[in-house]
């Protein structure tokens, strides 16, 4: 369930050891303590898994767009392959989160995550679709050439929208709503950066509408990538409303 | 004594549950209208309607925040037998779809904001028909979903998996008639390629409505069919739905 990660922060390691020390008392533990220690353990296990989802979702990302970079069509293969490890992934989550919900019984902030939890491994699965969708994309326009200028700015705005959501999924390990929000504040900037790409799209067609077919793929890369972004944003906002109990206004 | 008591208690949870599936079919009556308003804002160049769209907007984005925070509640309260845990957890991504297809509506009334911007009018009604086309197909699958989704009517869904294929079909042919545009006149290339955007973000809409009528047919069957062969998914369950009530058993 964790994917590989081996750090686990702050929990001691034994609750209540029960050495009996001749004549002295028991450390006790009521039923509750248990339970909500349970809770604090399943919560983390389940933040570890989703964080881990993570990490194979930002390498598929990459993988995209090394693949347009590259005009990679073994790379495109290889994501579209790997979606399926990932699709898998997000089940077990959704069924470890159902039953954490069902048999803990949380409430509060224990509730709220692991409720969170469900939402958010959909939306990790969604961007890795963005992620196949990009290697298919790359994969209709092999042989063609594609024009450098909206390429290298399409790279860019895909660039921005995996940084901000690397940082956001760094924000949500470290359970800090303020780096999540201070990071949210990019998306305005990849909806310029593809506004930006339109508007040069458009020109370079105009010119020349040969690369018609070619460019409106590349629109869609970076439309892709704008829903990552959107997503990374529901990231933060998911974060935010975890730990304060609020619905953030983030749009 | 007891049976009395826990009868009562099951009829009370039973309720609970129509109302969560009220609920979402609420949410779905809003999403469709969002759908309809925008796609007509689009076709009649109606600026005020699809301002309402992108207004509303926030509206469905709530819902399905109310809708999730109740379906979890339910579980974490009730602990439901297997079919209904199937139905909660199918009523919960049901919510996501919808609110993506909500998603697409705003853009689609941000298109239409888009082109009534610019101010070469003239060819866009002879690409409007295909919006009209794609609207018609795709709101007539999300229809069925919803009716699929009320009484987990396999047959419906079945419905919705026979028609899809209109979508991309529908798609394929509005872009070759398109590209011709743009290399008629050039100066047409920022209102087909909002033209594009909105046709795509239908289709979408249509590819959520058959999400959701997978999540039926997982209810009623126990069998997650997201990743199968739609064809013969068809084939086996035309014959097999006429002599099997939905809803069985525990898998």
């Amino acid at each position: 369930m964790s994917a590989g990660r081996t750090s686990r922060r702050g929990r001691a390691a034994s609750y209540g050891s029960g050495h009996a020390m001749p004549g002295n008392h028991l450390p006790i533990l009521g039923v509750s303590d248990v339970m909500k220690l349970l809770v604090q353990q399943k919560r983390e296990a389940l933040r570890e898994g989703l964080l881990g989802m993570g990490e194979m979702v930002v390498a598929a990302l990459r993988q995209a767009i090394d693949c347009l970079r590259g005009r990679n069509l073994e790379l495109a293969r290889e994501i579209v392959i790997n979606d399926n490890k990932i699709n898998q992934f997000r089940r077990l989550a959704e069924q470890q989160a159902l039953v954490a919900l069902a048999a803990y019984q949380p409430a509060g902030d224990d509730f709220r995550e692991i409720g969170a939890t469900l939402e958010l491994v959909s939306e990790l699965e969604r961007m890795a679709d963005h992620a196949k969708d990009v290697a298919r994309l790359v994969e209709e326009m092999a042989g063609r050439e594609i024009p450098p200028a909206p390429l290298l700015q399409t790279l860019d705005l895909a660039e921005q929208a995996l940084a901000m959501l690397t940082g956001i999924l760094k924000a949500y390990g470290d359970q800090d709503p303020q780096q999540a929000l201070a990071l949210a504040a990019q998306d305005d900037q990849v909806d310029v950066a593809q506004r930006d790409l339109i508007r040069a799209t458009v020109a370079l067609i105009q010119q020349d509408p040969g690369y018609a077919e070619v460019a409106i793929r590349l629109l869609w890369v970076a439309h892709d990538f704008e829903r990552v972004a959107d997503r990374a944003l529901n990231i933060a906002e998911q974060l935010v409303f975890i730990t304060t109990g609020q619905i953030p206004e983030l749009e | 004594m007891p049976d009395i008591a826990k009868g009562h208690t099951v009829q009370r949870y039973d309720q609970e549950l129509s109302q969560v599936r009220d609920q979402v079919l609420a949410m779905g009556r809003r999403v469709v209208e969002q759908v309809n308003a925008a796609a007509g804002a689009l076709t009649e160049g109606e600026i005020a309607l699809a301002r309402q769209v992108v207004d509303r907007e926030r509206h469905v984005d709530r819902q399905e925040m109310a809708v999730d925070e109740a379906i979890f509640n339910l579980i974490a309260r009730r602990q439901p037998a297997a079919i209904d845990l199937r139905l909660v957890m199918a009523l919960s991504k049901c919510t996501g779809y919808l609110e993506q297809a909500g998603d697409k509506a705003e853009q689609i009334a941000w298109c239409a904001l888009r082109i009534k911007d610019r101010e070469a009018r003239g060819a866009v009604p002879r690409t409007l028909h295909h919006v009209r086309r794609l609207h018609r197909i795709a709101s007539r699958l999300l229809d069925l979903a919803l009716m699929a989704l009320a009484d987990i009517d396999v047959d419906r869904a079945l419905d919705v998996f026979r028609e899809e294929g209109e979508l991309e079909e529908e798609f394929d042919a509005a872009m070759r008639h398109l590209m011709t545009f743009v290399f008629e006149d050039a100066a047409l290339l920022g209102q087909v390629i909002d033209v594009v955007f909105a046709l795509r973000a239908l289709v979408t809409i249509g590819d959520k409505a058959s999400n959701m009528a997978e999540q039926v047919i997982f209810v009623a069957k126990g069998t997650d069919v997201r990743y199968r062969n739609k064809e013969i998914l068809i084939a086996t369950l035309s014959q097999a739905s006429s002599s099997s009530a939905p809803g069985g058993g525990p898998e």
